[in-house]
């Protein structure tokens, strides 16, 4: 990820868990993922975290794919919100057709 | 029907270790002894061993009051062990994420989904709400990844000596349905229980 993809993926990180029902983040890409960005983790300079929204692409056209966690409010309604809230952030910021996927893995209560 | 509905009974609690993130059930249980902490990444930025935990502590409650009960009884109590294990062994089961179940929105670009490990964890809640119900194993008929295909639900559950079993079923086939429908789309035709085993309180002491 480039650094400004990076910071995209950071703001995108911001946007999803401000969306009421969300209630966690987590990385994509099972335990092999995981421990790839763990190393990443290690190796950068300062201590920031690896964001967790994955993203291909920041420009026009980008791909992002978010796994969430969601309150005892319907998990399919936080869902679908998350969506149209990342919607709305991409073509705020110029990025008009993006593919978003958003995967509910767990609800809480 | 996924692989794992296939297994006719669970293998102890040998898991792959990316259901729980690298943990074991027994490390899980070890976490929720030391009140989870110090606090591990690990487990607590993993959705597989939060649902595992939050499945542990339910079943928690109602063992402890087991125990206490079987306490005069070896035999009984070693049976029991039996039955917590197959529990405990389908609580990490369920927290495999499993497939991904299409969520509806009305812009078609839309990939929204949720995974079957969740749902599975959305039908076990439901103990929550029946005093005394353990929810052991879970599994859906039909293809739960088609929108609106004819799901079936299908449960084994755990109850205590006393209850009304067709009450208890119904109230438990009750909160299934209600929320499944609140956190999901599947187009839910059937809920199936069965009743596994009954357990047995201690008598409460009467006054003197």
């Amino acid at each position: 990820m480039t650094a400004t993809s990076e910071s995209m993926a950071a703001a995108l990180d911001r946007v999803i868990a401000d969306v009421p029902g969300v209630t966690a983040l987590y990385r994509t890409g099972g335990l092999l993922g995981q421990a790839v960005a763990a190393g990443k983790e290690l190796l950068r300079p300062e201590r920031e975290s690896i964001p967790y929204v994955q993203l291909t692409d920041s420009g026009a056209h980008p791909s992002i794919t978010v796994t969430i966690g969601v309150d005892e409010r319907s998990a399919t309604e936080t869902c679908r919100l998350a969506y149209d809230t990342i919607l709305t952030w991409l073509r705020a910021n110029g990025h008009t057709d993006a593919a978003v996927s958003i995967t509910v893995a767990h609800v809480t209560g | 029907m996924s692989p794992q509905d296939d297994l006719p009974e669970l293998n102890g609690l040998a898991l792959e270790p990316d259901d729980l993130n690298g943990h074991t059930v027994e490390e899980l249980s070890a976490y929720l002894d030391a009140d989870r902490t110090p606090p591990d990444p690990s487990i607590d930025e993993s959705p597989g061993c939060q649902l595992a935990l939050q499945a542990m502590q339910r079943l928690r409650g109602l063992s402890a009051a087991l125990a206490e009960a079987d306490a005069e009884a070896e035999e009984k109590s070693a049976r029991d062990e039996g039955w917590i294990s197959r529990i405990l062994g389908a609580i990490a089961v369920d927290a495999r994420a499993g497939r991904r179940i299409p969520i509806a929105h009305p812009d078609p670009m839309a990939d929204l989904g949720i995974t079957e490990g969740a749902v599975r964890g959305i039908i076990r809640a439901a103990e929550d709400e029946i005093d005394g119900v353990i929810i052991g194993r879970c599994r859906f008929t039909g293809d739960v990844t088609v929108p609106d295909e004819p799901i079936g639900i299908v449960v084994d559950a755990s109850v205590l000596w006393g209850t009304s079993l067709p009450t208890i079923a119904d109230a438990l086939r009750t909160a299934i349905r209600r929320r499944l429908a609140a956190h999901t789309d599947l187009n839910v035709q059937a809920v199936d229980v069965t009743i596994h085993d009954i357990h047995q309180l201690p008598a409460e002491e009467e006054p003197s």
